[in-house]
C-alpha cells in the first residue's frame, strides 16, 4: 500500500514536471512562429540582469518593448532576470562567453571582464548609434574607457558623492542634540553625540557598519581610490599623486577614532563579524548612526527604505569619482552589435521603454497618480504585483516611484553637473601586470582592513603590521604601476 | 593465434562484468574525462575569443601566487595539520560512535541517537557558520550571555583570539561530519559474523579483546579505503568551514588561512580563470603523488587493499 | 558477565546521550531563535527562550508561492537520483571486485583519478549545456556531478570485497547462474547494509545540492528548495548590506535578516526530518538482514 502510494506521488511528479515543460516549450515556440512572420533584417539580442524585483510577466512586457523597438531601432530584445543570489553565483560563468547573450551588466566594476577580453570595443558604435548616451553623460562616459577605447557605458546615476555620517534624525530631536550635530565638522567632532545616544538608549548601539562584515568600513572614503584601494588620490582626487592610503595620517586618525568608540563601547564588540548593516539594524531600532556614502539624495533615500527619518552629515564635498559601480558591456562574442548598441541607447533616453522595463505595463503592472508618480495598482504591493524589474540603464529615463523623492531626476542632473571632479575621473586601473601582487595584497587586507576600520583591532600594533605586511606584498609596485598609467592617461 | 583465443575467451567470460560496468564509466568519461581538457587552463592567460584551448600559453605563471608570498608556508601548513587531525581525530571518534551505537541492545534508542547524530548533515555549512556565531558571538552569543556573564567569568571574544578557532573547527567539523562517517562504519560493523563474537566470548576473550581482535581487523580494509582516499584531499579544504565558520574575521586568519581560503580571498576581486584553475591544479597533483606512494606502501603489504 | 555488561551498556548509554545533546542544543536553538522577533536576538542577544514569538521570516518564506512545488521537485529529484546513483554504482564497483577480470586495475586507477583531477567549472558547464543541452531540464538536477562519484564507489568496493564471501558466488556459478542473476539476487540482496549507508550519502547529497540549479535552470518551475532558499538566503543578504541607491529599493521594511536565515534553514531540513523516520526502519532492517545473512 505504501509504495503504491510512492508511486503514485513519483508518477504525480512526473506528470507534472512533464506538464510544466510542455507549457515552457510551447510559449517558446509561440514566439519563435511569431517572429518567423516579421520581416528577417529584425535582429534579436538577449541582456541579462540581476534583480531584486518581480518578473513573472516579462513576457508580456517583453512584446510591448518589442513593439517599441521593433519600430524604431528594428531590434527585438529578450531581457533574461536573475536574482542577485543567482547572478552572483553565476557571473563568472557569463564572464567566460560560455552563455548566448549579447549585453552583460556588471555590478562592481568591468576591468574582469575586460581582462578576459569579454568586452566588445564600443568605441565606433558609440560614435554612431550613442548620441543621447554621449549627450547626457558626457565626462562620466570615461568611466568605461581602458586606453582611449570605450569598453562598457556606465549607468547614468550618482556619481558625486563623498563620506558621510548617516544617522537617527528622530533619535537625536528626541535627545535634544540638533545644535550639536550642527556644529560637527569631523568625525572626532561626533563623539559626544554617541556617548550622548549610549547614555539614553542602553537597547541602541550607538555606531554600526553600513554593509556588515562583508565590506570595509571606509569603503566610502573621502579619498578616490582608483578603482582598488592600493594606491589613492587624497583629497578626493585634487592632486594627481598616488599614495599609499593605509600610511596617510588621515587614516591612521579614522582607524584610532573607530577604536576609541569600540572601546568605550560605541559599536559592538562583535562589529567584525556582524553580518546585518545598518539598514537592517535600524529597522530593529538597534542602530543609531553608520560611516557611508554620501549623496544630495541619501537622507531621503534612507529615510524611505528604512521607513524612519535619518539625516546625513557630509564630512566633506561631494566629488565626482572614478569609482563606478554598474556599468553594460556588450559582449566580443556578440553577433549583434550594432542592434545592442542602437538598443541601449533607445532605452537610456526613450521614457517609454525605461517605464515599461523599469514598472510593467501601465494600468496592469502600476499607475501614475495624480503627481505623476508611478504606484503599484489598488489592492497590490510589492509580493502580490506580476511585474516590476527596477533594473535601468539611467536612473533619469522613467517617471518616478511615488517613494522617490519627485525631484530626485533634476537633482541628480545638477549634482554630477556641479560637483568637483576628480582629476582621475574616468581613469581605470589595469592589473594585469600586478595580478601576483593583488592576490596577496587582498589577502593581507583580508587579515587586517576590516578589524581596524571597525574599531576591533588596536592601531596602535595592528597599523604598523598592517603596512608592513603590505609593503611585503608589495604594493609600493602597485603604486608604481598605478601612478604610471595615470601619468599616461592625464598625458604627462 | 593462440593468444587470439584466449582473449576471445576471456571476453566470452568477462563481458557481462564490462557490460556492469559500462553505466558508470560511460558516466565517468562524460561526466569528468571529457572536460579534463579544462585543465589546460591553468597553463593559460583565458579570453573570450580564445576560448579554453585557443587562450595564449603563458606556462606556470598562474601559479607564481601561490608560492611567492609569505602566507604559502602558513596556509600549507594550516590544511596539512588541520587534514591530518580530521583522518586520525576522525577515525577514532566514528569507529568508536559506529561500535557503540552497534553494541546498544535498545533498538529503540539505537534508533533515536543515530538519528540524532545524523542532523547536522542535514544543515548546510553556511547554516552551521550561523549556529556558531549564535553560540560565540561577544554581545548576542549564548555562550558569553548565558554561561560565562551568569558565572561572573569574563566574556571571551572568540571571533579575535586565535587560541580557540584550532579546537572550534575541530569540533564543528566533527559535529557535523560524524554521523555519516559512523554509519558507515556501522555498516561494515553489522556484516561481521556473529559466530566469531560468540567464539571468542566462549574462549574468554574480554569485550575490548574482542573489539580490537575482530572488530577492527574486519574494518581495516574500509579504513585503508577512506584513509587512501582522504589523503588525496589533503591539500583541499572545507571552504565553508574554514572561511564560513570564522565568519571571515581578520584577527584569526592565521588558524584559519588554508589553500583553499588564501585562494578564494585572493581571487574573488579578479575572478581568474587561469589562477583559479592553477591553484586547483597545484592541490589535484599533490594529492595524486601521495595516493600513488600511500596506494604502493599498500600494495607491498597487502596487496588485497590497495586501491589499484 | 551479565553485570559487566550492563556496565557498558550504561557507558555507551553516557557516552551517546552527552552526544545526543551536542547535537541538539544548537539545533533547538535554531529553531527557537527563528521564531523569535528579529530586535529580540539583537538587543537580548540568541536565547532558548524567546521573549516574544514571531513568525514573520516564515511568513515571508511561504509568501514565496513556489516552496511546495520546489518541494516536490526536490524530494522527486532525490528520489529518482538516489535509485539510479546506487545502481550505477554497485554495479560498477562490483565489477572492479573480480580480481582476475582484464583491465581491473586500469579501470581502478581510472575511476580514482576523477576524485583527483577535475577540470573546473567552466569547461563541464560548456560541454553540458553546449553538447547536452541540459539546461532547463530535469536532467540538470540528476546527472551533473551527482549521478556516481569514485568515492562511493570505492567503499561500496571495499566492502564488497570483505563481506561478499568467494564462495557463495562459486557455488552459484556452478549451479549455472548467470553474472546478472549473480549479480541481481545475491551479492545486492547481501550488501543491503552498505546499500542503506550509500543511498543515504546519495540522497543526502541530492537533498542539498543546490549548485546545479543555480547554473543549469532558469525556469521557475524546476528550481529545488535548497536553490530556492539558497536564493532567498543571498538575496536577502544581499538587500541587507546594500546601501546602494543605484539598486532598487524593494519593500523590505518587512524582512528580518537574522532570524530569517535561521528559518531558511529549518525550512530546508523539514520533510527531510519528517521523512527520515521511514527511511530509518528500513535502513535498521537492512542492517539486521545483513547481519544474519552475513
Amino acid at each position: 500500500m505504501k509504495k503504491l502510494i510512492a508511486l503514485l506521488l513519483a508518477l504525480a511528479m512526473v506528470l507534472a514536471l512533464a506538464a510544466c515543460g510542455n507549457s515552457g516549450s510551447s510559449t517558446g515556440a509561440g514566439t519563435a512562429a511569431e517572429s518567423g512572420d516579421k520581416p528577417a533584417q529584425i535582429e534579436k539580442i538577449r541582456i541579462y540582469v540581476p534583480t531584486s524585483g518581480k518578473y513573472d510577466d516579462i513576457d508580456a512586457v517583453m512584446e510591448k518593448v518589442n513593439e517599441i523597438t521593433r519600430e524604431k531601432i528594428a531590434v527585438e530584445v529578450e531581457f533574461v532576470p536573475f536574482q542577485f543570489g543567482q547572478w552572483f553565483g553565476q557571473y563568472s560563468l557569463f564572464l567566460s562567453g560560455t552563455e548566448d547573450v549579447d549585453i552583460l551588466v556588471n555590478y562592481g566594476g568591468f576591468l574582469n571582464a575586460y581582462s578576459q577580453g569579454a568586452c566588445y570595443d564600443l568605441t565606433d558604435l558609440l560614435a554612431q548609434y550613442g548620441q543621447d548616451i554621449v549627450a547626457m553623460e558626457g565626462d562620466y562616459l570615461k568611466g568605461g574607457v581602458i586606453d582611449g577605447r570605450q569598453y562598457a557605458l556606465p549607468i547614468y546615476a550618482v556619481y558625486s558623492w563623498n563620506m558621510g555620517i548617516i544617522y537617527r534624525q528622530d533619535v537625536v530631536e528626541e535627545l535634544g542634540l540638533q545644535d550639536q550635530v550642527a556644529a560637527v565638522k569631523t568625525l572626532a567632532d561626533w563623539e559626544p553625540i554617541l556617548a550622548a545616544v549610549k547614555e539614553a538608549k542602553p537597547d541602541m548601539t550607538p555606531f554600526v557598519t553600513s554593509s556588515g562584515s562583508t565590506a570595509p568600513n571606509f569603503q566610502y572614503g573621502t579619498w578616490d581610490d582608483l578603482g582598488n584601494k592600493y594606491g589613492v588620490l587624497m583629497d578626493g582626487g585634487k592632486t594627481s599623486e598616488v599614495v599609499n592610503l593605509f600610511e596617510t595620517e588621515e587614516y591612521a586618525e579614522l582607524c584610532s577614532i573607530m577604536h576609541d568608540w569600540n572601546v568605550k563601547g560605541y559599536s559592538s564588540k562583535d562589529i567584525q563579524t556582524q553580518t546585518d548593516g545598518f539598514t537592517v539594524l535600524t529597522q530593529s531600532d538597534a542602530a543609531f548612526c553608520t560611516l557611508g556614502q554620501v549623496d544630495f539624495n541619501t537622507p531621503f533615500y534612507q529615510s524611505t527604505t528604512i521607513g524612519k527619518p535619518i539625516n546625513v552629515v557630509q564630512l566633506a564635498p561631494a566629488v565626482g569619482r572614478t569609482y563606478n559601480n554598474v556599468t553594460y558591456i556588450v559582449m566580443s562574442n556578440t553577433k549583434h552589435p550594432e542592434a545592442a548598441m542602437k538598443f541601449l541607447n533607445l532605452w537610456f533616453s526613450d521614457m517609454e521603454v525605461g517605464n515599461l522595463i523599469k514598472y510593467g505595463i501601465e494600468g496592469t503592472h502600476y499607475q501614475v497618480n495624480a503627481d505623476g508618480m508611478a504606484e503599484y495598482l489598488p489592492g497590490q504591493d510589492a509580493n502580490s504585483c506580476t511585474y516590476h524589474l527596477g533594473s535601468s540603464i539611467s536612473n533619469v529615463n522613467s517617471i518616478r516611484w511615488n517613494t522617490e523623492n519627485p525631484d530626485y531626476a533634476q537633482l541628480l542632473i545638477d549634482s554630477n553637473t556641479n560637483s568637483q571632479k576628480s582629476v582621475a575621473l574616468g581613469f581605470a586601473f589595469n592589473t594585469e601586470n600586478v595580478t601576483n601582487e593583488i592576490t596577496q595584497l587582498d589577502n593581507v587586507c583580508a587579515k587586517y582592513q576590516i578589524g581596524l576600520e571597525s574599531g576591533a583591532m588596536d592601531p596602535a600594533t595592528a597599523l604598523p603590521e598592517f603596512i608592513q605586511a603590505l609593503k611585503d606584498a608589495g604594493i609600493e609596485k602597485v603604486i608604481a604601476e598605478k601612478q604610471a598609467q595615470l601619468d599616461a592617461f592625464l598625458g604627462k | 593465434m593462440q593468444k587470439k583465443s584466449s582473449l576471445m575467451k576471456k571476453l566470452k567470460k568477462y563481458w557481462p562484468f564490462y557490460f556492469l560496468a559500462l553505466p558508470g564509466l560511460i558516466y565517468f568519461f562524460i561526466n569528468n574525462y571529457i572536460p579534463m581538457g579544462g585543465l589546460i587552463l591553468a597553463f593559460e592567460k583565458y579570453t573570450v575569443s580564445g576560448g579554453i584551448f585557443g587562450s595564449k600559453k603563458i606556462g606556470f605563471q598562474n601559479f607564481k601566487f601561490l608560492f611567492s608570498n609569505a602566507d604559502a608556508w602558513i596556509m600549507t601548513r594550516n590544511t596539512l595539520l588541520y587534514n591530518i587531525v580530521f583522518i586520525l581525530l576522525g577515525l577514532v571518534i566514528s569507529i568508536l560512535t559506529a561500535y557503540f551505537l552497534h553494541e546498544l541492545k535498545s533498538n529503540m534508542s539505537r534508533k533515536f541517537y543515530q538519528t540524532v547524530i545524523l542532523f547536522p548533515s542535514l544543515l548546510s555549512i553556511i547554516i552551521v557558520s550561523y549556529l556558531a556565531n549564535a553560540l560565540l558571538a561577544g554581545d548576542t552569543g549564548f555562550i558569553n550571555n548565558h554561561i560565562l556573564l551568569p558565572l561572573g567569568l569574563e566574556p571571551i571574544s572568540f571571533y579575535s583570539e586565535k587560541k580557540w578557532w584550532p579546537f572550534i573547527l575541530v569540533f564543528v567539523h566533527f559535529w557535523q561530519m560524524t554521523g555519516t562517517s559512523c554509519i558507515l562504519y556501522l555498516a561494515n560493523m553489522s556484516a561481521i559474523d556473529p559466530s566469531l563474537y560468540e567464539a571468542a566470548s566462549m574462549d574468554g576473550a574480554t569485550r575490548w579483546q574482542s573489539f580490537f581482535n575482530i572488530t577492527i581487523p574486519c574494518l581495516v580494509p574500509t579504513i585503508i579505503t577512506l584513509t587512501i582516499l582522504a589523503v588525496g584531499k589533503i591539500f583541499n579544504s572545507d571552504f565553508g568551514l574554514f572561511y564560513q565558520v570564522p565568519m571571515n574575521s581578520g584577527a584569526i586568519i592565521d588558524v584559519t588561512q588554508t589553500i583553499d581560503t588564501y585562494v578564494y580571498r585572493g581571487l574573488m576581486n579578479t575572478a581568474n580563470l587561469g589562477m583559479s584553475a592553477a591553484a586547483c591544479f597545484y592541490q589535484s597533483v599533490v594529492g595524486f603523488c601521495l595516493v600513488m606512494i600511500t596506494n604502493s606502501m599498500v600494495r607491498r603489504i597487502s596487496s588485497e587493499n590497495a586501491m589499484f | 558477565m551479565v553485570r559487566k555488561d550492563t556496565g557498558f551498556q550504561v557507558f555507551c548509554h553516557v557516552i551517546l546521550a552527552i552526544m545526543a545533546v551536542l547535537v541538539l542544543f544548537p539545533l533547538a536553538l535554531l529553531i527557537l531563535s527563528s521564531m523569535s522577533s528579529e530586535s529580540d536576538i539583537i538587543k537580548y542577544g540568541y536565547s532558548l527562550i524567546p521573549k516574544n514569538f514571531d513568525f514573520t521570516a516564515y511568513k515571508f518564506i511561504f509568501s514565496e508561492g513556489s516552496v511546495f512545488h520546489s518541494y516536490l521537485v526536490t524530494i522527486f529529484v532525490t528520489l529518482v537520483g538516489t535509485v539510479a546513483s546506487v545502481l550505477v554504482t554497485t554495479m560498477l564497483a562490483y565489477t572492479l571486485t573480480i580480481n582476475d577480470m582484464p583491465g581491473r586495475r586500469i579501470l581502478s586507477f581510472l575511476v580514482l583519478f576523477t576524485m583527483l583531477f577535475s577540470g573546473g567549472l567552466v569547461p563541464s558547464y560548456m560541454m553540458w549545456t553546449t553538447i547536452f543541452h541540459i539546461k532547463n531540464t530535469i536532467w540538470a538536477l540528476l546527472i551533473p556531478n551527482l549521478l556516481c562519484s569514485a568515492f562511493h564507489i570505492m567503499i561500496t568496493r571495499s566492502y564488497f570485497q570483505n563481506n561478499i564471501p568467494p564462495a557463495i558466488l562459486e557455488s552459484a556459478r556452478i549451479d549455472g547462474m548467470s553474472e546478472f542473476g549473480i549479480f541481481f539476487k545475491i551479492v545486492l540482496p547481501l550488501s543491503v547494509p552498505i546499500i542503506a549507508t550509500i543511498g543515504f550519502m546519495k540522497a543526502l547529497m541530492y537533498w542539498n545540492d543546490w549548485t546545479n540549479s543555480l547554473y543549469y535552470i532558469t525556469d521557475k518551475n524546476l528550481v529545488g528548495i535548497q536553490a530556492l532558499l539558497n536564493n532567498m538566503l543571498t538575496n536577502v543578504q544581499y538587500l541587507a548590506q546594500s546601501m546602494d541607491a543605484s539598486s532598487v529599493a524593494t519593500d523590505m521594511a518587512t524582512v528580518p535578516s537574522l532570524s530569517m536565515r535561521l528559518a531558511i534553514a529549518v525550512v530546508g531540513m523539514l520533510p527531510m526530518i519528517i521523512l527520515y523516520p521511514f527511511f530509518q526502519k528500513y535502513y535498521m532492517k537492512g542492517l539486521t538482514v545483513g547481519a544474519v545473512k552475513g
